[in-house]
C-alpha cells in the first residue's frame, strides 16, 4: 500500500512513469488513482499514504484475528494478559476454601504426624484464646489462622518445608480419593529426620496412585519410582493367584528374561516372599541372612543378589500379594525411615489393586444390566405388533418383561381361515436365551403352513431346536393350538407349557387343555399328543406363561391357578382387553407390588358370535 | 445356597437346604453338581424335601444335571418331592424323564439294585 501511494507518485514526479497514472488512474481508472485512492483527494500527499497503510494494516490484523482461532498456549497467555487488568482472581482464591476444614481435621492430621496427645494438646493451646462461633466451629477468618498454627506445629516435628508440602497436599486432597492415599501416608511415623526426598517419594506414588490411569501403568510407575529413587536393581510386584495357588509376577523392572522364567513363588516358607506373603511382614536381609532357606540362596547366588526387601501388598490387612526390590551391589542399604517408607509403598499398592477391583465390579454390573436390555429388546421385538382380525373374535394380548428377563413369546399365525396361536416360554434370563426364542419363532412362522397338524410343529420343532438347547443348557415350554372360527374347532399339542384355560360361558366350567408332550430340549424326539377342543359363543379362552400363576404375596401364597380361573371369570363379559387388566389389577392387589419376578404374558381369545 | 453333601456306597446325596429353586441360586447348584462331575461321582440324588417352589432355572439347573450324568453313564435321581414341586415336574413332563423317590433311601436303594 505504501508503494502504490508513496513510491509510485515519486516515479511519475521523476518521470519514470507516465503522467496519466496521476491524473486519470491507472488503465483510466479514476478510483485507483495513487494518490486520490477510492476518491479520497481532500488530504494532503503524506496523510493521504499514511491514512491508507495504516487502514489496510489494522483492517488486516482484525480480519485475521477475527477469521483464525488461537493457539492452546497463545490464548492462555491471552487470558493472562487481559486478567491483569480485570479484577476476577478475587473470587478465586474465595473458592479454595469453600468447603472450609473443620477444626477436626486439622487435629486428625497432626495426629497422623506427631500423635493424639500431643495433637489435642497443641490444639487446646490453640484454642484457649480464640473465638469459636456459635455453632461451636471456627469462624472462616480463623481457618488460615489455623492452617499456619498446624504448619508451625508439624514444622517442630518433620522440618518447615515438609509442613509445608504436608498442610497444602492435605487440603488439595481433601474429600477426594487422594485423602484415602493419605491415610495411609499420614501413617508413616515422620521424625525430623526424614529427608525431604522421602516425602517426595510417598507424595508422588500418592499422585501415581490416584491418576486414574490403568492398574499397569500405576504399577509400573511405582516400580519406576522405586528403582530410580533407591537405585534398586530389581524391583517386582507379585500378586497371589488363586488358580495356580502361586505368588504370579505381575509388573517388574529392571528384571533380565532369565529371571522371568523362574518369577513365580509358591506359597509357602521355603522362600522369602513365601514367608512375607503367609506371615504378613516385611523382610528385609543380605545376602548371607537366609541360610535356612535353600531354595532363596539358590536364587541369591545364581542372581547375584546382595541385598533384598519384601513387603506384604494389603487390602485391609490382608495379603494380595509382595513388593520386592533386590540390590546386586549394596548391603543393608535399610534403615528404619526406609522400611517405613516401602511398607506404605506397598500399603499404596494395595489401594491402587482394590480401587481397581472395585472399579472392575462396577463395570460389570453396567455389562450384566447392558446384556439384559439386549435380551429384553430381542424378547419384544418378536412379539406381534398387532391383533390378528377374525370376524366375530375379540383378541386380546399382553407381555410384561419382568427385571430380571425371562423370555415368553407368544404370536398368531393366519393358516388360510384357520389362526394357530403360540406362546411359550424360555428358560434362563440371558441374550442367549432370548435369541433361541428368536430362532424358534423364525423356524415357527417359515414352516407354519407346511405343518398338517400342532403335534408335527412341535415335533420338528424340538428337533430342531434341541442342539441348540442342549448347549445352552436351556429348554423351552410351548402350547401350540391351531383354531377353526368357522366350526369353533380347537387342536393342539403341549410342550410341558402351562394349561391354558376355556371358560365356558353356557355353565360357567373351565376347562384345561393338557395333552402328552415334553418340554422342548431335553431328547432329541419327542411324540406329542394331538388333543382337541371346541371354542363356542360367548367361550373365553385364556392362554398364559407361569409368571402369573406364580405372582406370590408376602406370605408366600401363589396367585396360582385356582384364583386366575375366578378372576377371568368375574371378567368374562367383558372384552379381551378388559378381561387382561382386570387379571392384572387383581394378582398385583394380590401380590401387594406392581412388579412381577418374572415375566407375565396372557393371550385371550373371546368368541362373539357364531352362526 | 445352603445344601448339604455327603456321599454313601458310591452315591452322593444332595440335600438343598432351601424353599425355592430359583433363578437366584440355581447356578450354584449347577457348579456344585459339575464339580461332582469333574471328580468322577456321576451316581447322584438330590434331595428337594426343603424345597416348596422351584422355578424354570431350577428345573434348567437339575435337567443339566441329568443330561451330564447320564453323559459319563451315571444316573441323577430325585428323591422326596413336596406337592407343588412334583406338579411342576408333572406339568413340564419332567417326571417321565427323572426317576423320583419318595425317600433318599429308597434311591439309594435303586442305585444299589441297579
Amino acid at each position: 500500500m505504501w508503494f502504490y501511494t508513496l513510491i509510485i507518485p515519486t516515479f511519475v514526479q521523476a518521470g519514470w512513469l507516465s503522467q496519466q497514472i496521476l491524473t486519470s488512474g491507472p488503465f483510466d481508472i479514476t478510483w485507483l488513482r495513487p494518490t486520490a485512492l477510492f476518491y479520497l483527494d481532500n488530504l494532503g500527499f503524506w496523510s493521504h499514504a499514511l491514512f491508507w497503510t495504516m487502514f489496510c494494516n489494522i483492517g488486516s490484523l482484525l480480519a485475521v484475528s477475527i477469521l483464525t482461532r488461537p493457539a492452546a498456549d497463545e490464548a492462555a497467555q491471552a487470558l493472562r494478559f487481559v486478567q491483569v487488568s480485570t479484577w476476577q482472581s478475587t473470587p478465586r482464591q474465595r473458592t479454595r476454601i469453600s468447603k472450609a476444614p473443620t477444626i477436626m481435621e486439622f487435629v486428625d492430621l497432626m495426629t497422623k504426624f506427631i500423635g493424639e496427645k500431643q495433637a489435642n494438646a497443641a490444639i487446646a493451646s490453640y484454642l484457649g484464646n480464640r473465638e469459636i462461633d456459635e455453632k461451636g466451629s471456627l469462624s472462616e477468618y480463623e481457618v488460615p489462622n489455623l492452617k499456619l498454627f498446624t504448619e508451625k506445629t508439624l514444622a517442630a516435628s518433620v522440618g518447615a518445608a515438609a509442613a509445608r508440602i504436608i498442610i497444602e497436599n492435605y487440603l488439595n486432597a481433601r474429600g477426594s480419593k487422594m485423602e484415602d492415599v493419605f491415610n495411609i501416608f499420614g501413617s508413616v511415623s515422620l521424625s525430623r529426620k526424614t529427608s525431604r526426598e522421602q516425602l517426595g517419594v510417598l507424595y508422588e506414588a500418592a499422585h501415581i496412585v490416584s491418576s486414574g490411569d490403568d492398574l499397569d501403568t500405576i504399577f509400573d510407575k511405582i516400580l519406576e519410582l522405586l528403582y530410580q529413587q533407591f537405585r534398586f536393581d530389581l524391583c517386582a510386584i507379585r500378586i497371589y493367584d488363586e488358580e495356580s495357588n502361586l505368588l504370579k509376577l505381575r509388573n517388574y523392572r529392571g528384571i533380565d528374561s532369565d529371571f522371568l522364567a523362574h518369577a513365580d513363588r509358591e506359597v509357602n516358607e521355603d522362600t522369602c516372599i513365601g514367608t512375607s506373603y503367609l506371615y504378613n511382614k516385611v523382610i528385609l536381609a543380605n545376602d548371607d541372612d537366609c541360610r535356612d532357606k535353600p531354595l532363596s540362596q539358590d536364587i541369591i547366588r545364581s542372581e547375584g543378589i546382595k541385598s533384598f526387601a519384601h513387603a506384604p501388598i494389603t487390602i485391609e490387612g490382608q495379603p494380595i500379594g509382595v513388593l520386592s526390590s533386590y540390590s546386586r551391589y549394596a548391603k543393608g542399604i535399610y534403615t528404619d525411615e526406609f522400611i517405613e517408607l516401602y511398607k506404605n509403598l506397598a500399603a499404596q499398592i494395595g489401594i491402587a489393586w482394590r480401587n481397581d477391583q472395585q472399579t472392575r465390579q462396577l463395570i460389570a454390573a453396567s455389562e450384566h444390566e447392558k446384556e439384559l436390555r439386549i435380551a429384553e429388546s430381542i424378547q419384544l421385538g418378536l412379539l406381534p405388533d398387532k391383533m390378528p382380525e377374525l370376524p366375530g373374535h375379540d383378541i386380546a394380548a399382553i407381555c410384561v418383561p419382568a427385571k430380571q428377563v425371562g423370555g415368553d413369546y407368544y404370536d398368531f399365525i393366519h393358516q388360510g381361515d384357520d389362526l394357530d396361536m403360540v406362546i411359550a416360554d424360555v428358560s434362563g434370563h440371558n441374550i442367549g436365551a432370548a435369541l433361541l426364542m428368536a430362532e424358534a419363532r423364525t423356524f415357527i412362522l417359515a414352516r407354519a403352513h407346511e405343518m398338517d397338524s400342532s403335534v408335527d410343529m412341535l415335533e420338528v420343532l424340538n428337533r430342531f431346536l434341541y442342539s441348540d438347547l442342549s448347549k445352552a443348557e436351556l429348554f423351552i415350554t410351548m402350547f401350540y393350538l391351531r383354531y377353526c372360527p368357522q366350526s369353533g374347532a380347537i387342536s393342539y399339542a403341549n410342550a410341558g407349557h402351562n394349561h391354558p384355560i376355556i371358560m365356558r360361558q353356557a355353565n360357567s366350567t373351565f376347562e384345561e387343555l393338557d395333552a402328552e408332550g415334553l418340554i422342548l430340549g431335553i431328547v432329541p424326539d419327542i411324540s406329542f399328543e394331538q388333543r382337541h377342543s371346541q371354542l363356542s359363543h360367548g367361550d373365553v379362552l385364556l392362554m398364559y406363561t407361569d409368571g402369573i400363576v406364580e405372582a406370590e404375596n408376602n406370605q408366600h401364597d401363589m396367585f396360582g391357578i385356582d384364583r386366575l380361573k375366578a378372576a377371568l371369570a368375574s371378567n368374562a363379559h367383558l372384552s379381551s382387553q378388559e378381561i387382561i387388566d382386570n387379571i392384572m389389577i387383581t394378582a398385583r392387589m394380590f401380590q401387594g407390588r406392581r412388579h412381577f419376578n418374572d415375566d407375565v404374558t396372557m393371550v385371550v381369545c373371546k368368541c362373539n358370535q357364531r352362526d | 445356597m445352603e445344601m448339604l453333601t455327603e456321599e454313601r456306597d458310591n452315591v452322593v446325596i444332595i440335600t438343598l437346604q432351601e424353599e425355592r429353586l430359583d433363578a437366584h441360586n440355581s447356578g450354584e447348584l449347577k457348579s456344585q453338581l459339575l464339580s461332582l462331575f469333574e471328580d468322577g461321582k456321576v451316581n447322584i440324588i438330590v434331595d428337594l424335601g426343603a424345597v416348596r417352589f422351584i422355578d424354570s432355572s431350577g428345573l434348567g439347573a437339575l435337567v443339566s444335571g441329568f443330561k451330564n450324568a447320564s453323559a459319563q453313564e451315571g444316573k441323577l435321581k430325585l428323591a422326596a418331592l413336596q406337592n407343588q414341586v412334583k406338579s411342576m415336574f408333572e406339568l413340564t413332563r419332567l417326571h417321565r424323564v427323572f426317576e423320583i423317590f419318595p425317600s433318599n433311601e429308597d434311591a439309594l436303594n435303586s442305585f444299589q439294585q441297579a
